[in-house]
C-alpha cells in the first residue's frame, strides 16, 4: 500500500532522515518506534506533504505522492492524526466531523447550497457515521459544544474520529495514547483493533511498549534518521541494536 | 433569532415613512453602503481569518467601472454587472499570488494594492481625469422607473444590501462556508483532511470583491461623482470599527455595527478628524479588550452559561 | 542630468533606508509589523516643524524632535504592541494599525491637512560637486544615514543591550532562559526602530513638504524594501532602500511619476512571485 525508498530529508546540514526504506502492506499495522528526535514525525511530514523530501520516493497505493500537496494526499486516502492535537476549536463537534467528511463524498458539486435535498442527504449521512464513532469512544451527545472547550483526551478521540471520516486507506496515527489515562488506552486499542478488522490499515508511531507489542503485526525502529530494525515484535524486542538505541544514551 | 432578524428587516423597509428629514434619509442610504461593505469584509475576515485591506480598492473600481460606463449611455444593469465583473476580476487577480503569502506579507501587499489603485486613479488621467473624477454620472434606471430621489435610492441599495447579507448567509452555511471556517481554525488541519485552504480562500475573497464593486457601483450613481477619494483609507478605517466591534464571523454583529457606526458618528456633529482619531482609540480598544466584538462577548457569556451548566450536570 | 538623478536617488534611498531598516528592526526581534511605523516618520517632521515655529533654531529642533518620536514610539509600544505580544498576528497588526489611525488624524486636527514647509537654513545653502548641485540639507540626510547605521552597528554588536537583542532575534525562548527581560529588549527595540524613521523624517522634512498622510506613503515604500529585501533583514532593507530610491529617482526624470511610485510596488510583487523570502534570504544581522 505505501512504499518508501531512500527517503532523505535535512535541515540546516542535519540529517533528520537518510536512506529509510520502509513498507506498509495492505491490512496490517505496523509499528513505528525510536527514540525521540529519530525522525518519525518527520517521516509523518513527509508521507503527508507537510515537508518535501531532499531524496527518495514515496508511492501510495501506486501512485507517486513524493512532495505533493498535503491536501492531495488526503483525498488519496492518506491521513494523519497529528500529535499536538489538532481540532477546529471554535467550530462545534458536529461541524468539525462534518468538515472532516465533506471533501471525501462522491460528486457533491451539485450539493453545495444549504437547503438542497441533496445536501441534507449527504450532511444527514455523514453526521450518523461521525455520531456512532462518537457513540464508539464515548463522545455521543456533544455534538454542539465547540471542540475546543473538550477534555485534552476527548479532544485527541475526536480527532481521530474526524481523520476516520475522511474514509481513509491508510491512517498514520501519531502517539495516540500519549498522555491519556489507562481505562481510554485500553479502549483506544480495541477501536485500532476494530477499525484494523474492518480493512483499515495503520501505520503507528508510539512510544507506550505495550500497545506497540499488542496491536502491531510488525514495527520499525528509526535512530537518528535510519532504519535500524524491522520484524515482529518479539525479534525487536531482543534486537540488540535497538536495545543500544534506546538505552546507550 | 429569528424574530429578531424579520424585525430588522421590517424596521428596515418601513424606515423612509419614519425618518423625516433629507438627511437621515441620506444616512439611511449611506447605511446601506456600509451594510454591504462591512457584511463582505466579514466574510473575508471574520468567516476566513484573513486581515485584507484592500477592500476599499475593490469598491473603487467598481464605482469606477459602473460611472465610466454610465456617462457613456450604458443602462444601469450594465454598469453593475461591469462593476461586478471588474472588482471580481482584481479580487481575482490579487488573491491568487496574496493568498500564498505569510499573513503578515498579505496585510501589506492588500493595504499596498489599495494605495497603488488609488495613484493608478490620480494619476491615469485619460481614463479616470485624474484628481477631478468624472462627474454627472447620470440616475439610474431600473425596470422603466429613474431612481432620483432618496428614498428610491435607499430601497435600490437596500436591495442590494438584503441581496449581499442574503448570500453571505447562504455561503457561510455550506460546506464551502465549513470549510473556509475550518481553514481559518487551522489551515494545517483543514489540508490534512483534504480541505485545500487556498481554494476556498480565494472563493471568499472574489465573492466578498465583486460585493464591494456592486456597493460601489451604487454609490457613484447615488453621489452622481466619483474620484480617487473612493480609495481613501478612511473607509478601510470606518470597516474596521464596524467588523470588529460587530463580531468578526457575526453576520448580525456586523449588520448592527454597521448601521450604528453609520449613524452615530453624524450624530455627534464632531469633524470628521476628531471623529477617525475617536475611531482609532476605539479599535484599539476593542482589539486589546473585546477582541471577537460584542457579539462574540454575548457569545462567549452564552458559551460560559452553557458550560456552567454541563458541569453541574457532571 | 544624469549624475543629478543618481545623486537624488541617493539622498532618496538613504531616507528610504533608515525607514526601512527600523520596520524591518523591530519585525526581526518581534515578529510584528508596525504598521504605524510610517506615523512615526511623519511626527519626526512635524516635531521638527512645530519647534522650529515656537522659535527654536533648527539645528536645536532636529535632535529635539527625534527624542519625541522615540517617545511616541514608545507610547505606540506600550499601548499597541506590548499587550498583543502573545496574541496572533491580526491583533498586534491591529492594534498598530488603530495607533496609526490616532497618530494620522490627530496630526490633521491639529496641524491641518494642508501641506507645511519646515525652515531649515540648511536647506538654501547650495552646494556644487562637478555638474551636480546639493543642498546642504541633502548632505545633512545622507550624513545623518551613515552616522545612525554606524550608531546602529556599535549598539548592536558592542553593547550589552545589543547582545540581548540579537539573542532575541535568534529565539526569543532562548532570552528568557539567558535571563533577559524580554519586554525590556521590545521597548528598545521598537523605540529605536522608530526613532530611525523619526530621523529620516526630520532630516528629510526641510527637502520636501510635509503633509499628515506622509506616513502612509513613506510606509508603502517601506514595505515594498523590507519585501524585497527580506522580512527582518536590515542590511537588505539598507541596501534595498538604497537601491529602491535611485531607480526611483531615475524612472522619475526620465519617465512620468505615476511608473516612479510603481516601480517599489511592481518590484514587491515581483519578489513575492519570484521569491517570497525576499532577495536575501531572512536573516537578522545589524
Amino acid at each position: 500500500m505505501l512504499e518508501v525508498r531512500g527517503l532523505g530529508r535535512a535541515f540546516l546540514g542535519v540529517a533528520a532522515l537518510r536512506a529509510v526504506d520502509l513498507t506498509v502492506r495492505p491490512g496490517e499495522i505496523l509499528g513505528l518506534i525510536g527514540p525521540n528526535g529519530s525522525g518519525k514525525t518527520t517521516l509523518f511530514d513527509c508521507l503527508t506533504g507537510m515537508q518535501r523530501p531532499d531524496a527518495g520516493r514515496i508511492t501510495f497505493r501506486g501512485q507517486d505522492i513524493t512532495g505533493g500537496r498535503p491536501d492531495e494526499i488526503a483525498r488519496l486516502g492518506l491521513v494523519r492524526v497529528f500529535q499536538n492535537v489538532r481540532v477546529f476549536g471554535r467550530l462545534s463537534v458536529r461541524e468539525n466531523l462534518l468538515a472532516s467528511g465533506q471533501e471525501h463524498r462522491e460528486r457533491m458539486r451539485w450539493a453545495r447550497l444549504p437547503g438542497l435535498p441533496r445536501l441534507a442527504r449527504a450532511e444527514r449521512a455523514d453526521l450518523e457515521r461521525g455520531a456512532s464513532l462518537l457513540a464508539r469512544v464515548g463522545l455521543a451527545g456533544r455534538l454542539d459544544v465547540p471542540a475546543g472547550l473538550l477534555s485534552y483526551g476527548q479532544q485527541k478521540l475526536l480527532a481521530t474520529a474526524m481523520a476516520l471520516m475522511t474514509r481513509p486507506r491508510l491512517l498514520l496515527l501519531d502517539e495516540p495514547v500519549a498522555g491519556v489515562n489507562p481505562s481510554t488506552i485500553e479502549m483506544v486499542k480495541a477501536w485500532i483493533r476494530e477499525l484494523n478488522a474492518g480493512g483499515l490499515t495503520v501505520l503507528l508511531i508510539e512510544h507506550n511498549v505495550e500497545v506497540v507489542t499488542e496491536l502491531c503485526g510488525r514495527i520499525a525502529v528509526l535512530d537518528a534518521g535510519e532504519k535500524i530494525a524491522e520484524g515482529p515484535p518479539e525479534a525487536i524486542r531482543q534486537d540488540a541494536r535497538v536495545l543500544e538505541a534506546y538505552l546507550g544514551r | 433569532m429569528r424574530w429578531l432578524a424579520g424585525l430588522a428587516l421590517g424596521a428596515a423597509v418601513a424606515a423612509p415613512f419614519v425618518l423625516s428629514s433629507d438627511y437621515a434619509l441620506h444616512l439611511a442610504v449611506m447605511a446601506c453602503v456600509y451594510l454591504i461593505l462591512a457584511s463582505s469584509l466579514n466574510l473575508v475576515m471574520g468567516h476566513g481569518g484573513l486581515l485584507s485591506l484592500a477592500h476599499p480598492a475593490f469598491f473603487g473600481a467598481g464605482a469606477y467601472a459602473a460611472a465610466l460606463l454610465a456617462i457613456r449611455g450604458a443602462p444601469f444593469l450594465a454598469g453593475l454587472a461591469a462593476a461586478l465583473a471588474l472588482a471580481a476580476a482584481a479580487g481575482a487577480a490579487v488573491g491568487l499570488p496574496a493568498l500564498r503569502l505569510s499573513r503578515h506579507a498579505f496585510v501589506m501587499v492588500t493595504l499596498s494594492v489599495t494605495l497603488l489603485f488609488q495613484i493608478l486613479a490620480l494619476n491615469w488621467t485619460t481614463v479616470t481625469r485624474g484628481p477631478m473624477g468624472i462627474p454627472g454620472i447620470p440616475l439610474p434606471a431600473l425596470l422603466g422607473v429613474t431612481i432620483a430621489t432618496k428614498t428610491q435610492f435607499y430601497y435600490l441599495m437596500l436591495a442590494l444590501a438584503l441581496a449581499c447579507i442574503a448570500s453571505v448567509v447562504v455561503v457561510t452555511r455550506s460546506p464551502a462556508g465549513r470549510a473556509l471556517m475550518a481553514v481559518r481554525e487551522s489551515d494545517v488541519l483543514a489540508a490534512a483532511l483534504g480541505i485545500n485552504p487556498l481554494r476556498y480562500r480565494l472563493q471568499a475573497f472574489v465573492i466578498a470583491a465583486a460585493w464591494a464593486g456592486a456597493a460601489g457601483a451604487g454609490y457613484a450613481h447615488y453621489i452622481s461623482i466619483v474620484d480617487p477619494s473612493v480609495f481613501d483609507f478612511y473607509w478601510m478605517e470606518s470597516l474596521l470599527v464596524m467588523v470588529i466591534l460587530g463580531g468578526p464571523g457575526s453576520v448580525a454583529g456586523v449588520a448592527a455595527a454597521a448601521v450604528v457606526f453609520t449613524a452615530v458618528p453624524e450624530w455627534l456633529r464632531v469633524s470628521q478628524d476628531l471623529r477617525m482619531v475617536l475611531y482609532g482609540a476605539i479599535l484599539l480598544a476593542a482589539i486589546l479588550f473585546l477582541p471577537e466584538g460584542l457579539s462574540g462577548w454575548l457569545a462567549a457569556r452564552r458559551t460560559a452559561r452553557a458550560l456552567r451548566a454541563e458541569q453541574a450536570r457532571a | 542630468m544624469l549624475e543629478q538623478h543618481l545623486v537624488n536617488g541617493v539622498i532618496l534611498g538613504a531616507g528610504y533606508a533608515l525607514i526601512a531598516v527600523g520596520l524591518t528592526l523591530v519585525y526581526g526581534i518581534l515578529e510584528v509589523v508596525n504598521f504605524a511605523h510610517g506615523e512615526l516618520y511623519m511626527v519626526g517632521a512635524y516635531a521638527a516643524l512645530s519647534l522650529t515655529l515656537a522659535g527654536a533654531p533648527y539645528g536645536w529642533a532636529a535632535p529635539a524632535a527625534v527624542l519625541a518620536v522615540g517617545a511616541v514610539g514608545w507610547v505606540a509600544y506600550r499601548c499597541a504592541i506590548r499587550p498583543t505580544l502573545g496574541r496572533p498576528y491580526e491583533a498586534a497588526i491591529l492594534a498598530t494599525l488603530a495607533v496609526s489611525i490616532i497618530v494620522q488624524n490627530g496630526a490633521r486636527l491639529i496641524w491641518t491637512a494642508t501641506p507645511r514647509e519646515v525652515p531649515s537654513p540648511l536647506a538654501y545653502q547650495v552646494v556644487e560637486i562637478g555638474t551636480v548641485a546639493v543642498t546642504s540639507q541633502q548632505l545633512l540626510v545622507l550624513g545623518v544615514a551613515v552616522a545612525a547605521f554606524g550608531g546602529l552597528h556599535l549598539l548592536i554588536f558592542h553593547t550589552r543591550m545589543g547582545r540581548a537583542v540579537r539573542a532575541c532575534a535568534q529565539s526569543r525562548d532562548g532570552c528568557l532562559m539567558v535571563g533577559v527581560d524580554v519586554r525590556r529588549v521590545a521597548a528598545v527595540t521598537v523605540v529605536i526602530g522608530g526613532a530611525l524613521a523619526g530621523l529620516a523624517g526630520v532630516a528629510m522634512a526641510p527637502v520636501y513638504n510635509i503633509s499628515p498622510t506622509m506616513g502612509t506613503g513613506a510606509v508603502f515604500k517601506a514595505f515594498a524594501v523590507v519585501i524585497i529585501g527580506g522580512m527582518g533583514n536590515v542590511l537588505g532593507a539598507a541596501a534595498v532602500g538604497l537601491a529602491l530610491g535611485l531607480l526611483e529617482s531615475l524612472v522619475g526624470g526620465y519617465f512620468t511619476l505615476t511608473a516612479r511610485d510603481a516601480v517599489g510596488f511592481l518590484g514587491m510583487i515581483g519578489v513575492l512571485l519570484l521569491r517570497p523570502q525576499g532577495l536575501f534570504a531572512r536573516r537578522v544581522r545589524a
